[in-house]
């Protein structure tokens, strides 16, 4: 027979089972949120090697050879490292969307920009040093305000797009505008770059607003 | 926004863990107890009322249920109240020996014509009877006993879905023995919250002292549930006491009947919502008003969520679509489908697991199943456990609309 009225301990029993799932429930998400960033981590410090390798690879033939056929390589060294770190850019936008637990994804975002700033310096540098007829775009977005959400995706997509298209013709790279990077901070003030998105072409050109794939090319050598 | 989302996906992931781990905690703590009857030496007089509103083609089947009862003959008696029926429920039931029938010239609700029953009623125990429902023969030996507790007022019953055909009926078979155990776990926290028209049992005396039934609730059966609760008196569940049922096989009938359920509770909630948390109303206030609140709150708070998640979803496909295509980007070209597990994955996960392990509990100890298909009932239980609880919330705003709009009826 149920006994009734002296159940008082089953709400604390309850209580208690609830709250030990809900502290489990709270390590493994820090777990899967540290796991995800530790990955990043390792990815970026990989990446960070061979960027370093690629980089040296353009002083050397910069410094020791500069012919077209150093420059060819160089150039496609930088190209082939632009694929690689383009991936790890899709990893880190993803692990910010769900990680709630370790804020230090964003420091390693900020890893990766910094990549990206001395990718685009390379790239640069590369196109004069070798006289090379690709384009370098720089795509300016907010990294914090969801309201731009929708049109940024657009205007990767865009970006993605045409990147297809052209090949290793184009050199596209993403730098969010609100991450309190100093050297990003410089180009938008030395550029006035006041909305996003905003493309800025061979560091020339200024597009801001949503750009289709048909009036960028009308910008760049494709 | 994602933190306010997120701190409400918090508070519904500990609430819904934390019912769950209850009734988890009740059931292991009563198990032994779930078929206990107690002894009794002298059996009370019963009065069976079967309050009937155009019932023509069921009804036979309930007396004849109830005329197979195994009780003592001089201590039952059956009365059917007609309640205004335009068919010929009366004249059917007529053609049962020893039924009392009183027919009423106008239809005027079950509370009322359970107290017709009420004032007719000999036995020293009523006994309510829905005419679509059938007893089995046993039911009140197995119920009756309970009342050998002078403080036992109500006793209800397993009320199960008779021959369940369609997908729905199957669904609502599953929920039916959900609700029988539940309930029988409830009452060792003296928290019964409904006495079930199905087959529910009371002691006159007491129904009369409170005045008997409310003929203004859509849902007297949890009215009188709760009025018994605030008035001190116990409810019993006999899970052994088993009463079959029609449910509704369509959906617009299955709509409409939990529109009438919700507004019942609604009604019953806000007129006893000054018990809220008092202490002298025992469990009713400390447990089934705050029990029942928050499961509606859980209820519509899940399905805002899932709306939200859905319609920031595809207000966001939908928005990419549009300005993807207004610049020429192929948006098919860029469709990203990937999910990564995070800590609402986690409890979504346990949730469910301990959900199943609840629902495999309740089917285990009733050891039936309302189809042979190993797969069907499976299905059957998936589909329980996703889309049917999901329609609960929908149904309960429309009803929380109609009870706004005053637009109740039967």
């Amino acid at each position: 027979m149920i006994r009734s009225g002296k159940m008082k301990d089953v709400f604390l029993i309850a209580g208690l089972l609830t709250a030990i799932i809900f502290i489990i429930g709270l390590a493994i998400g820090t777990w899967l949120d540290n796991m995800r960033v530790e990955e990043i981590n390792q990815r970026l410090t990989q990446i960070e090697a061979d960027w370093n390798d690629a980089r040296i690879q353009s002083l050397y033939y910069q410094t020791m050879h500069n012919d077209s056929k150093s420059c060819d390589a160089a150039i496609s060294a930088n190209f082939d490292f632009n694929e690689r770190i383009y991936q790890e850019g899709v990893q880190i936008d993803r692990a910010e969307t769900v990680n709630r637990f370790a804020p230090s994804v964003v420091m390693e975002k900020k890893r990766y920009v910094l990549l990206l700033l001395q990718f685009w310096l390379n790239g640069v540098n590369l196109r004069k040093i070798c006289n090379a007829n690709y384009s370098t775009i720089l795509y300016f977005y907010s990294n914090f305000d969801e309201s731009f959400r929708v049109q940024q995706s657009v205007q990767s997509a865009a970006l993605v797009d045409l990147i297809h298209s052209c090949g290793r013709k184009v050199l596209a790279i993403p730098l969010p505008i609100d991450m309190d990077i100093t050297t990003i901070n410089i180009i938008k003030s030395q550029y006035n770059i006041t909305v996003v998105p905003s493309l800025l072409i061979n560091e020339k050109i200024i597009l801001p607003g949503l750009q289709s794939e048909e009036d960028i090319e009308k910008y760049v050598k494709c | 926004m994602d933190l306010i989302t997120d701190v409400l996906f918090a508070i519904f992931s500990l609430c819904s863990l934390y019912f769950t781990f209850l009734f988890l905690v009740l059931f292991l703590k009563n198990r032994k107890g779930l078929h206990s009857i107690p002894s009794v030496t002298k059996l009370p007089s019963v009065s069976i009322i079967v309050p009937a509103y155009n019932e023509e083609k069921s009804i036979a089947g309930t007396l004849k249920a109830l005329k197979k009862l195994v009780y003592p003959k001089k201590l039952l008696e059956i009365i059917v109240v007609d309640d205004g029926s335009k068919d010929k429920t009366s004249e059917v039931a007529r053609r049962f020996k020893g039924v009392k029938v009183v027919t009423r010239k106008y239809n005027s609700g079950k509370g009322n014509a359970m107290n017709v029953g009420l004032k007719n009623a000999k036995g020293e125990i009523i006994a309510c009877v829905d005419s679509d429902s059938f007893p089995k023969s046993n039911s009140l030996l197995k119920s009756v006993p309970f009342f050998t507790d002078r403080f036992v007022a109500a006793v209800t019953s397993s009320i199960l879905v008779r021959k369940p055909k369609n997908l729905l009926e199957r669904l609502q078979w599953i929920e039916y023995v959900m609700i029988v155990w539940s309930r029988k776990l409830l009452e060792s926290l003296d928290s019964i919250y409904v006495t079930p028209g199905a087959l529910s049992l009371y002691r006159k005396q007491a129904i009369v002292k409170l005045g008997g039934f409310d003929e203004k609730n859509m849902t007297e059966d949890i009215e009188i549930a709760w009025r018994l609760l605030m008035n001190g008196f116990k409810i019993k569940m006999a899970p052994d006491a088993v009463s079959l049922t029609k449910v509704p096989e369509s959906l617009k009938k299955w709509w409409h009947q939990r529109i009438r359920w919700n507004i019942g509770g609604i009604q019953t909630m806000l007129k006893y919502k000054h018990c809220f948390f008092k202490g002298q109303f025992k469990s009713l206030g400390n447990f089934v008003l705050p029990f029942f609140s928050i499961s509606y709150v859980l209820s519509l708070l899940g399905l805002s969520l899932l709306m939200f998640v859905l319609g920031k979803s595809v207000y966001t496909s939908s928005a990419f679509s549009t300005t993807a295509s207004s610049i020429g980007v192929n948006p098919l070209n860029h469709l990203e489908i990937y999910y990564l597990p995070d800590i609402f994955t986690y409890f979504g996960l346990v949730i469910f697991t301990f959900s199943l392990v609840w629902v495999k509990i309740s089917l285990n100890i009733t050891k039936e199943r309302p189809s042979s298909s190993m797969f069907k009932n499976l299905l059957d239980l998936l589909l329980y456990l996703t889309l049917y609880i999901t329609i609960f919330p929908i149904n309960l705003i429309q009803s929380m609309w109609k009870y706004v709009r005053n637009d109740q009826k039967w």
